[in-house]
C-alpha cells in the first residue's frame, strides 16, 4: 500500500485518538450498520472514521477489517465519514439502518493537512495559501537525499550548484536571501554565503515539504518575500513503536545510510534518528579541482512529544556535521620540505555544523480557542581551513597565513506566539507575536558589528466568511528592529511600519477555488549583508552597514478547476503573479579598484560589497494540471513563464519559460510504482547595470532533466526499495553566455559555465522498517 | 523473520555503508633529480628583491619598498625602483616651484637590461626638475609623486630638492656617495638605504613591464594605464651587468613562439628535453655569451591562459650558463614559480651547478 507512505502525522494520531474512543461506544442497543468502501475498487476501508457533524466532542466509530462499524445512535444523525487519502463525506444516517457508503479517493490531496501560512493547521482546499506539497512519496520516488534533490523539478524553482556555498535555491526568480527557510515553523539560520544550502537539509527525516509562493511576511516576519519553504519532521504517533533504516548508493559516489527509532507511549512519544551521507565529489573537467566537492555529513534529531491536555508539547533537536574539501588543481611546484619539484595544490577543508532546537506548544486550548508557540535557536558555524597538499609525495601542511583560516557563525532565535480564537467555519481572530535575534561572530564578520540585529513583531489577522463560498483574511505586522528604522516599510503612506496583507478564497462545492493574495513583505538587511568581510589573497567581499531595508510588494491569483469523468479525475490550476521589490539587496562588483582600503591588493581577482538596487520587478505566469486515473496514474505537466526586470535592466524585461512533468503509473499485479520527472530549464539571464552605464547580461542556456523510477514495497511493506535513474539527459555544466558580472550564478568567480548536475547516475535505495 | 534478525541486518546495512571507503589517489609523477637548489621567495606580490651568490650559494633579501632612486659611485647614472614601479616624467617648467602637475605628462620606466643609458633618468640634467611616480606598494596602492631636483652632483656627492607636487614636504639633502656600485635613497624616508649586498651575481626582482599597446599607437582613444600602456610587475632574473657577470643561453626550442596557450608547443616541453647535464665551458663560448641585465631576464617563465588562474610555465629546458664576478662559470635552470612555505606563486626555485670543464 502506498497510502501509509503518503499519508502520516496528523491523520495517524487523530485516527488512533478516534479509535480510542470508539471502543468504548461500541456496545449498546439498536445497532446502526454502515460499510465504507472505496468508490473505485470497492475495497472495504479499514479504520474509516464516522464522526457526528458538529459535536464538540470529536468521539465517534472507526471500522473494522470488513470496512464495517456499528453504531448505537438513537435519532437519525448527520454524520462525516473519512479515511486517509479519501475526500470526506457527510450523510445522514438513522438508527437501526443498513447503509453502504463509498468514499472517493482523494488523488489531488485536497484533504490534508497543511500548516505554512495558515495561523492553525488546515486543509489544502481550505487554506487560504496555494500550499505546494512534496510528501514522503515523492521524496522516496526521486530517491531524494538532500532538500535541492527535491525541489529540482518544481516549476517556478531553480536549484543553483557553487562549489563552496552549495546548493542555492532561487524561487519566482528572486535568489535565497529571500526565500524563507523553516523547519516545522522555525527559521532555520543561512550559511557564510547569505544563502542557505539545500544539501544540508537531509530527507531522511523529513515527514513532507510544503512551499508558498509570494510574500508571508505578515507570519514570519523578514526574508518571506519571495516565498516560504516550510520542511515538516517526521511524527510519531502513541503506543507505536518503529526502527526504520535506509541505505542509499548512487552511481556517482554517494553512500548513505540513517536509521531512526521511535517509540510511543500513552501520552508521550519519542524518537530519535542519525544518519551519514558520503558523497565523493565529482568534477566535470576531469581535475582535481572539483564542481561538486566531496562531503561527508553527519546527522542526528531527536524529538520528545507529550500531550497535556489537548496540547502537544514537542521538544525537537538536530544536528548537522559536516567535513568538506574543496580541492585545487595541482600545478608544478617546489617542495621545500622534501627539496623536490613536484606537483602542489591547495585545498580547503571546510567544517560546517547546524544546530537547530525547538520548544513548542501546540493544540486546541478549548473549543474555538487554538494556541500555538514556538520557540527555537538556529545556529551554524563554518571553519575553514587551507591545506598545501604535494599530490606526488602525498604530504599535507597546513597553510602559515593567518588569513587562510578562519571560523564565522550565525545564530538565530525565533519566539513565536500565535493564538487563534473562533469557528473553524467562522469568523475567527488571530493574534502573535514574534521576536527574532540574530547575531554572527568570527573571522569573516566585522570587528564593526555592533552587536545583533533584532526584530519584534505584532501580528493579527481576521478570517472572514462573507457567505458560504468566500473568505476574506486582512492582516497586519507591526515591526521593529533594533538596527533599522522601519519607518521606511510606510504603510499607506503613513509612516508606519505595518505590512499588510489580503487573501482571498472563493471556494464552490469542492470544484473550484479561486484565491487571490495581495501582501507586503520585507527583508531587514543581514549580519552578513552589513559586517561580512571576506578578505584573502583572491576575494575582497565586504558587508555595507548603510544598508536599507527590502521591500517587496506582491500581487497574485490562481484558480483551482476540478472535474471527474468516471474515475478519471483532472485539475487545471493556472496562476499568476507580479512583484515588485524595492531597495533589493545585492552583491556589486567594485571595478574602481582604487576605491578599495590600503590594505587590500588592487589586483585582487573578486571585488564586490553589498549595495541597494533601487527596484527590482518579477511577474510570472503558471498552469500547472493533474490528471489521476483512481490511483492508478497520476501526472502533473505544468509550464511557467517568469519575467524579471527593474532598475537595474532599464525596465527591460527578460523572460525565462519552464515545462515540467512529473507523475506515476501504479503496476497494482506487481505493486510496483513507475514514477516521472522531468522538467526543462528555459534560459535564464541575469542582468546588472555596468560602470559606464550599459546594461551586462549574462544567460544560462537551456536544459532539460529527465528522472524515472521503480517503487516497490516487499516482505509486507517491512522492505521498501526504489531504483532508479537520474538526469537521464546527461547534464552536467551549461553554458553561460554574455557580458554580465553577477547575479544568480556567480559568487567568486567567472566561468564560461555553470555546473547543473554531475551527469547521468543510477541509484538504488533501501528501506526497511520493523514496526 | 524475527525481530532480532531484522536487528541484525539492520547493523550489517549500516556497517556496510559507514565503511564505504573515500578515496584519494594522487598521480604519481616523475620525479627528477635535481642537484643544488636555491628558492628566491620574493613573495606573491614580489615583494622581496632576492639577491644571488651563486659562488656561496647564498640569498639576501631586501624589502622592495624601501628606496626610488639609486645613484651611480663612480658615474652620472641614476636607477629608479622599476620592482615597485617607480618612473619619471619630465615637466614643460624649468623652475622647481612652478612644477604644479604632471597633466599630459608620459613616465619613463627604466630599461629592462639595467643599461645606465636608458633608465628613466637618462641624459639627466642639473637644476632641471623632474616627476617621480613613487610607485606602488605590496598591495599596489599608488604611493603618489614628487617633483625632484638634483641641485649639484660630484664623484663623492649628489645634492638633491623635492616636494609634493603641490609644494608640501619640501626636502633638501646632500647625499655622500658608498663605496658600492649604487647608493639607494628613499624619497619617502628621506635617507640613504643600504640595498646591494656586496657580493651578487643574479637578482631576481619584480620588473615594470608594459602590455597592451602604446598609448601613441592608440591616438584620441587612448587612456592610459586602462587600454594603453598598461604596467605590470613580474618576476625577472638579472644578471649584475655592472661587475661583468656574462650569460650564454640554451634554449632548445629558441625557435617556437613562445605564448600564453597551454598546449602551444613551446609549452608542451619538459626538462628531459634541456641539455643540462651535457653542456659544458666549452658550450659557454660556442653559445655566445653576452653582458646584458636581461640575458636571463623573464625568459624562463610565461604565464598561461587564464591568467585569473595564476598558473605559470616554467621553461626548464632552458639552460643558462653564468660566468660569475669571479669568472667561475655556473649552470643555472629554473624548476619552478611556484614554492615556498605555502607553495604560492612568486617564489621561484633554480638548480644551479659549478662547471668544471
Amino acid at each position: 500500500m502506498f497510502n501509509k507512505y503518503i499519508y502520516k502525522g496528523w491523520y495517524s494520531l487523530i485516527l488512533i485518538i478516534m479509535a480510542e474512543m470508539g471502543t468504548t461506544n461500541l456496545l449498546g442497543q439498536g445497532m446502526t450498520i454502515v460499510n465504507v468502501v472505496s468508490a473505485t475498487e470497492k475495497d472495504p476501508l479499514i479504520g474509516a472514521a464516522i464522526i457526528p457533524v458538529g459535536q464538540s466532542d470529536p468521539a465517534g466509530w472507526l471500522t473494522d477489517i470488513n470496512g464495517t462499524a456499528q453504531l448505537d445512535i438513537q435519532k437519525p444523525t448527520q454524520m462525516e465519514i473519512s479515511y486517509v487519502g479519501f475526500l470526506k463525506s457527510t450523510i445522514q444516517i438513522a438508527p437501526g439502518e443498513t447503509i453502504n457508503i463509498e468514499l472517493k479517493e482523494d488523488e489531488l490531496g485536497l484533504e490534508e493537512v497543511v500548516v505554512t501560512g495558515a495561523f492553525a493547521p488546515t486543509t489544502s482546499s481550505r487554506s487560504l495559501y496555494t500550499v505546494k506539497k512534496l510528501d514522503a512519496a515523492v521524496i522516496e520516488a526521486r530517491g531524494a537525499v538532500n532538500l535541492g534533490d527535491v525541489l529540482q523539478t518544481q516549476l517556478n524553482l531553480k536549484t543553483i550548484q557553487d562549489d563552496v556555498l552549495g546548493t542555492r535555491v532561487v524561487m519566482q526568480g528572486i535568489s535565497g536571501p529571500n526565500v524563507k527557510m523553516l523547519i516545522d515553523g522555525i527559521p532555520l539560520v543561512n550559511g557564510t554565503g547569505g544563502e542557505f544550502d539545500l544539501g544540508q537539509i537531509n530527507m531522511n527525516n523529513v515527514e513532507r515539504v510544503e512551499i508558498v509562493e509570494g510574500p508571508l511576511s505578515v507570519q514570519y516576519g523578514t526574508n518571506a518575500l519571495a516565498g516560504t519553504i516550510n520542511i515538516i519532521t517526521k511524527d510519531y504517533g502513541p503506543d507505536e513503536f518503529k526502527v526504520n533504516t535506509s541505505a542509499y548508493y548512487e552511481t556517482v559516489g554517494q553512500y548513505n545510510f540513517d536509521l531512526a527509532i521511535a517509540k510511543g507511549w500513552e501520552k508521550t512519544s519519542l524518537s530519535i534518528g542519525g544518519a551519514r551521507n558520503q558523497f565523493d565529489g565529482y568534477s566535470s573537467t576531469g581535475e582535481r579541482k572539483e564542481n561538486w566537492i566531496p562531503k561527508v555529513q553527519y546527522l542526528a534529531n531527536a524529538k520528545l512529544k507529550t500531550r497535556i491536555k489537548t496540547l502537544n508539547l514537542t521538544t525537537a533537536i538536530d544536528r548537522l556535521w559536516q567535513n568538506a574539501t574543496s580541492h585545487g588543481n595541482a600545478t608544478s611546484a617546489f617542495n621545500n620540505r622534501t627539496n623536490k619539484l613536484s606537483e602542489i595544490a591547495t585545498d580547503n577543508d571546510i567544517h560546517t555544523n547546524r544546530l537547530n532546537g525547538a520548544v513548542t506548544l501546540e493544540g486546541k486550548l478549548a473549543e474555538k480557542h487554538y494556541l500555538n508557540l514556538v520557540n527555537g535557536v538556529s545556529k551554524f558555524e563554518q571553519g575553514s581551513q587551507k591545506y598545501i597538499q604535494d599530490v606526488v609525495d602525498d604530504l599535507r601542511w597546513l597553510s602559515s597565513e593567518v588569513e587562510d583560516h578562519d571560523t564565522t557563525s550565525f545564530t538565530t532565535w525565533t519566539f513565536r506566539g500565535t493564538y487563534v480564537y473562533g469557528e473553524e467555519e467562522g469568523v475567527h481572530v488571530t493574534a502573535g507575536y514574534e521576536a527574532s535575534l540574530n547575531s554572527a561572530e568570527g573571522g569573516r564578520i566585522s570587528a564593526d558589528a555592533d552587536g545583533n540585529v533584532n526584530e519584534y513583531g505584532l501580528f493579527t489577522a481576521v478570517e472572514i466568511p462573507v457567505g458560504s463560498r468566500l473568505k476574506i483574511q486582512p492582516a497586519l505586522r507591526y515591526t521593529f528592529n533594533n538596527s533599522y528604522d522601519t519607518k521606511e516599510i510606510n504603510f499607506l503612506d503613513t509612516g508606519l511600519p505595518i505590512l499588510p496583507s489580503l487573501n482571498l478564497l472563493y471556494a464552490n462545492e469542492k470544484k473550484l477555488e479561486v484565491r487571490l493574495s495581495y501582501g507586503q513583505g520585507y527583508r531587514t538587511p543581514s549580519v552578513r549583508e552589513l559586517y561580512y568581510e571576506f578578505i584573502d589573497a583572491n576575494h575582497y567581499i565586504v558587508g555595507n552597514s548603510e544598508l536599507q531595508p527590502e521591500v517587496g510588494y506582491n500581487l497574485s491569483g490562481s484558480a483551482n478547476l476540478r472535474k471527474s469523468y468516471g474515475r478519471l479525475t483532472f485539475a487545471i490550476t493556472p496562476s499568476v503573479f507580479f512583484s515588485r521589490i524595492d531597495n533589493k539587496i545585492d552583491l556589486i562588483q567594485i571595478i574602481d579598484r582604487s576605491t578599495l582600503p590600503k590594505e587590500v591588493p588592487k589586483n585582487v581577482p573578486v571585488a564586490r560589497v553589498y549595495e541597494n538596487i533601487p527596484n527590482f520587478k518579477s511577474y510570472g505566469f503558471n498552469l500547472s494540471t493533474q490528471f489521476a486515473w483512481s490511483n492508478k496514474i497520476n501526472f502533473s505537466p505544468g509550464f511557467g513563464l517568469l519575467a524579471r526586470s527593474g532598475s537595474e535592466a532599464d525596465d527591460n524585461f527578460y523572460n525565462s519559460y519552464e515545462v515540467n512533468l512529473n507523475g506515476y503509473y501504479f503496476f497494482k499485479k506487481l505493486d510496483t510504482r513507475f514514477n516521472i520527472f522531468y522538467k526543462y530549464n528555459g534560459q535564464i539571464s541575469e542582468f546588472a547595470r555596468n560602470q559606464d552605464g550599459s546594461i551586462g547580461v549574462l544567460t544560462l542556456a537551456d536544459y532539460h532533466t529527465l528522472d524515472l523510477s521503480l517503487s516497490k514495497p516487499f516482505w509486507g511493506d517491512r522492505l521498501f526499495t526504489t531504483v532508479g535513474a537520474k538526469n537521464i539527459f546527461n547534464v552536467t555544466d551549461i553554458s553561460l553566455q554574455g557580458e554580465g558580472s553577477k547575479g544568480l550564478v556567480l559568487q567568486t568567480g567567472r566561468e564560461a559555465f555553470y555546473p547543473i548536475s554531475w551527469g547521468r547516475t543510477f541509484f538504488i535505495k533501501i528501506n526497511y522498517s520493523i514496526k | 523473520m524475527n525481530l532480532r534478525k531484522q536487528i541484525y541486518l539492520c547493523l550489517m546495512l549500516a556497517v556496510a555503508l559507514f565503511t564505504g571507503c573515500s578515496e584519494d589517489d594522487p598521480n604519481p609523477g616523475d620525479s627528477i633529480q635535481v642537484g643544488a637548489t636555491l628558492t628566491a621567495e620574493m613573495g606573491s606580490s614580489l615583494s622581496k628583491q632576492i639577491y644571488v651568490d651563486l659562488s656561496e650559494g647564498s640569498l639576501y633579501s631586501v624589502d622592495v619598498n624601501t628606496w626610488e632612486l639609486a645613484f651611480e659611485n663612480n658615474g652620472s647614472g641614476i636607477r629608479t625602483n622599476t620592482a615597485k614601479k617607480v618612473a619619471v616624467a619630465t615637466p614643460t617648467e624649468i623652475e622647481f616651484d612652478k612644477v604644479e602637475s604632471d597633466e599630459g605628462l608620459v613616465y619613463k620606466y627604466d630599461s629592462e637590461d639595467g643599461d645606465l643609458a636608458t633608465t628613466a633618468f637618462a641624459g639627466w640634467q642639473v637644476n632641471q626638475p623632474y616627476i617621480v611616480d613613487l610607485g606602488v606598494d605590496e598591495n599596489g596602492n599608488a604611493l603618489g609623486k614628487k617633483k625632484v631636483m638634483i641641485t649639484a652632483s660630484s664623484a663623492t656627492e649628489v645634492s638633491i630638492q623635492y616636494a609634493d607636487l603641490d609644494g608640501e614636504n619640501a626636502k633638501s639633502n646632500v647625499i655622500s656617495l658608498d663605496a658600492g656600485d649604487f647608493t639607494f635613497f628613499s624619497l619617502m624616508d628621506d635617507k640613504k638605504v643600504n640595498v646591494e649586498p656586496e657580493n651578487w651575481d643574479i637578482v631576481l626582482s619584480g620588473v615594470t613591464v608594459r602590455t597592451g599597446a602604446p598609448c601613441a599607437a592608440l591616438g584620441g582613444g587612448a587612456q592610459p594605464g586602462i587600454n594603453c600602456d598598461i604596467y605590470r610587475l613580474t618576476a625577472s632574473a638579472i644578471t649584475n651587468s655592472y661587475n661583468g657577470v656574462e650569460v650564454a643561453v640554451d634554449d632548445p626550442f629558441k625557435d617556437l613562439e613562445q605564448n600564453d596557450d597551454p598546449e602551444a608547443e613551446k609549452n608542451q616541453k619538459s626538462i628531459s628535453d634541456g641539455n643540462f647535464e651535457s653542456l659544458n665551458k666549452a658550450a659557454f663560448n660556442s653559445l655566445g655569451s653576452t653582458p646584458a641585465g636581461d640575458a636571463i631576464g623573464r625568459s624562463w617563465l610565461q604565464i598561461l591562459q587564464p591568467h585569473s588562474s595564476g598558473i605559470y610555465k616554467v621553461y626548464d629546458f632552458i639552460t643558462y650558463m653564468v660566468k660569475d664576478q669571479d669568472g667561475n662559470y655556473y649552470k643555472v635552470r629554473f624548476l619552478a614559480y611556484k614554492g615556498g612555505n605555502n607553495a604560492e606563486n612568486g617564489n621561484p626555485t633554480f638548480e644551479y651547478k659549478l662547471i668544471t670543464e
